[in-house]
């Protein structure tokens, strides 16, 4: 076997073990589970699973938003608490129900994006990025329209991004979520401004 | 717009009922009340607005999704104010149906 032959079989078994490395990396985040690359599926949320996460009691939130919502209340146990306390989460039908200080929902679990977004104000207004993040992504990027950035990572399942005090929700022009081994993901986002909410 | 009360606890107003919201256009003002909650449920995929407007034109924390069914905004210090629901997507969006609870 030449030189060259061999540069090649090395080259080849190379891109053979990437490709294997890669397809594995989408195929699942743990336990060999066969889900979609970067479905919403409970799966793909660790924490949502951890016995480390659980809460020991049931918050009152998620009791009387699932009473609102129609839905049957979580037990206790099934309650996790992501971002170091910045959200809760439980599953509910298949789909990962979360609460923060701010919003609460169900997600989709078809979604196919490795992280969910809320652009929003606290009730003090302050102007903010959040939302759950899929197992490995490291940093979320938000892009203001005049440029500027801000950046988080995510902890536990779920980031918050906080921006520049005189932002608006609808002056976000794009988020992007980063992890190893994969293209950065980014959204555009394209909201306008309400007629019927006051200026800042 | 109706109050209905669900409970002994608990009053709620759905001050939009499958309805079809034009781009741009919004649900509400609910009635007033010591809101707690604000929900909008509406199909996956449009970007939806929720917010509260009270009678001294201040408004508390308006957030937008488009990947959450239901989504709401609860409130824990906000006081005596209306409910809005927003679609901020670029289509016409059906059903929706908004509501404000205690």
């Amino acid at each position: 076997m030449n030189v060259r032959r061999k540069v090649m079989i090395l080259a080849t078994s190379a891109a053979a073990v990437a490709g294997v490395a890669a397809a594995l990396f989408f195929a699942s985040s743990r336990g060999g589970a066969s889900v979609a690359p970067y479905s919403f599926a409970p799966a793909h949320f660790a924490a949502v699973e951890a016995p480390a996460t659980r809460v020991a009691t049931l918050p009152p939130v998620v009791a009387k938003l699932s009473t609102s919502w129609g839905m049957d209340v979580p037990a206790a146990n099934a309650v996790h608490r992501l971002g170091n306390g910045a959200a809760v989460a439980w599953v509910h039908a298949g789909r990962v129900c979360w609460a923060s200080s701010n919003v609460a929902g169900c997600t989709d679990p078809a979604r196919q994006a490795p992280i969910g977004i809320v652009l929003g104000e606290t009730e003090q207004g302050q102007p903010y990025v959040e939302g759950l993040a899929v197992d490995g992504v490291r940093t979320v990027t938000i892009t203001l329209r005049d440029g500027r950035t801000a950046s988080a990572s995510p902890a536990a399942n779920f980031y918050h991004v906080v921006l520049p005090s005189d932002a608006r929700p609808w002056n976000v022009a794009s988020v992007a979520a980063t992890y190893p081994g994969a293209p950065t993901y980014r959204q555009s986002i394209s909201l306008t401004a309400p007629d019927a909410v006051p200026t800042k | 717009m109706g109050l209905l009360a669900p409970g002994a606890n608990a009053t709620l107003d759905k001050y939009l009922n499958t309805a079809t919201l034009n781009s741009g256009a919004h649900g509400g003002p609910s009635s007033s009340n010591y809101w707690a909650e604000n929900t909008v449920w509406r199909p996956i995929g449009y970007w939806f607005e929720l917010w509260y407007h009270n009678s001294s034109n201040s408004y508390a924390g308006i957030n937008s999704n488009s990947s959450m069914n239901p989504y709401s905004l609860p409130r824990h210090v906000w006081g005596y104010s209306q409910g809005y629901c927003r679609n901020n997507s670029v289509f016409t969006v059906s059903p929706v149906t908004c509501q404000v609870s205690t």
